[in-house]
């Protein structure tokens, strides 16, 4: 399997990268700017991440990304600022929220169709600012916050989803599983 | 030996016991030199790891030191008129999203001092784990009470240990129960986990500790200890490359921590929040230059810094800093 990691900038990204049930070898990082400049990079690729980083997508470059991704069918899996881009490209907003940095947050999840195996509260931890909201068909909301925060969103027909907080920090617990879920579904 | 000898010597380094003395090893007659057993490695907080000044000595001997006797009591004042100003600018920068945390450094100036004297200073309620004093073969120089492991690596084995979280050392429960200093410190522990990938063999990072309470006679502190197994033909070099300059002293992420710093700080940090270590045979250490002092023209410069989060209030984070003197301010004031 060939994966392709859309970096950007962040200090988080290689933690994304050791959580994905492939080898290290199996997966090309390419800074985001540099992706959405040359999207023939997506020509060959089996999956694309699109990872965290600071700011937001559309002053990352990213949303484009996503856009071809849709066009070529192929699995995304978005992670916080990825997550966003995914959301952007199908017409949600983003809004700034209460920032929550390094913190654990309680996330219910319903049934979805990528994360067969995670139902209920699950504890994660989360690094944004930003949030995205008006979420409408072809995607679907599938985990949030208490307060209503969206924190998991899917595509009703692709395979493609996002994750607003970090299943890749060392305080997610079931975050590593909750990848490679995704991960089997594409089989 | 009278700690006071060392101020005619050209250049010397004499380390703390966290680096291997007992309690301190003494290293004279420092030359540039790329290859050296043990060899001492220095990065300033600007310089990129890979760029370390790396020096050999022509002795090295462990050696126990006599403090001075009475050192003067230290009037330090803080220099820090923007610092309301320069909090609000981060926490902006955070609620917009392009930054996390960002280590936020001010100075305080000691106009006359010996380094004999603010090692004695630092030393006289018990010898910093990292203590150091340190000169350079072009003369410049600086005094370590640094509590702060950057790194140690043994064979392939290597373990972080980042620091982020200050209490009063009377305030019993409180740095324990806060989030706002448990949230700062595992930031920086999956920053850290995520340099350390860059040099680890893939799947072998964790965290052995998410937070542990260190006891100093000044402060409380939190660390995490991140442990994870070297890739083949990496050494401490490469790990000192990857995690240089350390997250605690950065923010994260780290490149958008570290041009906000160079927006809002007005002195290079030089030294202080720089690296220094030793590697002597399969085993290396290295401490991140907090609790430093560097001499310049106008006398010691002793920087003090703690992590900006949105949570943080400007008149809490000054008690901090407050906190982080006491290193240097000994108890005489107390």
């Amino acid at each position: 399997m060939r994966v392709l990691f859309v970096e950007n900038h962040d200090s988080f990204s290689l933690n994304v990268v050791d959580a994905l049930p492939v080898d290290r070898q199996d997966v090309v990082l390419r800074p985001g700017r540099e992706v959405a400049r040359d999207l023939g990079s997506l020509d060959g690729v089996d999956l694309v991440v699109v990872g965290p980083g600071p700011t937001d997508p559309a002053r990352a470059g990213i949303v484009g990304v996503v856009q071809s991704a849709v066009l070529r069918r192929l699995p995304l899996l978005g992670i916080c600022l990825g997550h966003q881009a995914l959301g952007l490209a199908f017409g949600a907003k983003l809004i700034r929220v209460a920032p929550v940095h390094g913190k654990q947050s309680a996330i219910t999840f319903s049934r979805s169709r990528l994360f067969p195996s995670f139902v209920g509260r699950q504890t994660m931890m989360r690094y944004h600012s930003l949030a995205l909201t008006g979420i409408a068909a072809p995607l679907h909301i599938i985990a949030q916050t208490d307060d209503g925060i969206a924190m998991a969103v899917e595509h009703e027909s692709l395979p493609m989803a996002g994750l607003q907080f970090h299943p890749d920090s060392f305080a997610s617990p079931r975050g590593k599983e909750l990848i490679a879920n995704f991960f089997e579904c594409l089989k | 030996m009278k700690l006071a000898e060392l101020e005619d010597q050209p250049s010397f380094a004499l380390l703390g016991p966290g680096f291997g003395g007992s309690p301190f090893l003494l290293l004279r007659d420092l030359r540039p030199a790329s290859g050296a057993d043990p060899l001492l490695v220095f990065a300033r907080f600007e310089d990129a790891g890979a760029g370390a000044l790396k020096l050999a000595a022509a002795t090295v001997r462990p050696c126990a030191i006599d403090l001075d006797d009475n050192p003067q009591p230290l009037d330090l004042v803080l220099a820090a008129p923007d610092y309301a100003s320069q909090v609000g600018q981060i926490r902006e920068a955070i609620a917009c999203g392009d930054v996390y945390q960002v280590c936020l450094t001010v100075r305080a100036l000691v106009e006359q001092a010996r380094g004999a004297e603010l090692l004695s200073l630092m030393c006289r309620r018990g010898v910093p784990r990292f203590a150091a004093w340190v000169r350079l073969p072009d003369g410049s120089e600086f005094v370590s009470a640094s509590p702060e492991l950057l790194f140690e690596t043994d064979g392939r084995q290597v373990h972080a240990e980042p620091m982020k979280g200050t209490a009063s050392p009377s305030s019993s429960g409180v740095l324990e129960a806060s989030e706002k200093d448990r949230a700062e410190l595992a930031m920086i522990t999956d920053l850290v986990r995520n340099d350390l990938a860059q040099v680890c063999r893939q799947k072998t990072i964790r965290v052995a500790n998410q937070r542990r309470v260190l006891k100093l006679p000044y402060a409380l502190q939190t660390v995490s200890d991140i442990v994870g197994v070297l890739d083949d033909g990496k050494t401490a070099l490469d790990v000192l490359a990857a995690l240089h300059p350390g997250g605690s002293v950065t923010g994260a992420p780290k490149q958008a921590a570290l041009a906000m710093i160079g927006q809002l700080e007005p002195d290079l940090r030089g030294a202080y929040c720089g690296a220094l270590g030793l590697l002597t045979g399969e085993r290396a250490v290295f401490s991140l230059l907090i609790r430093t002092a560097s001499r310049s023209a106008q006398g010691w410069v002793y920087g003090v810094g703690s992590g900006i989060v949105y949570d943080s209030d400007p008149q809490a984070e000054l008690e901090e800093l407050r906190v982080k003197l006491g290193a240097l301010i000994a108890s005489s004031a107390e």
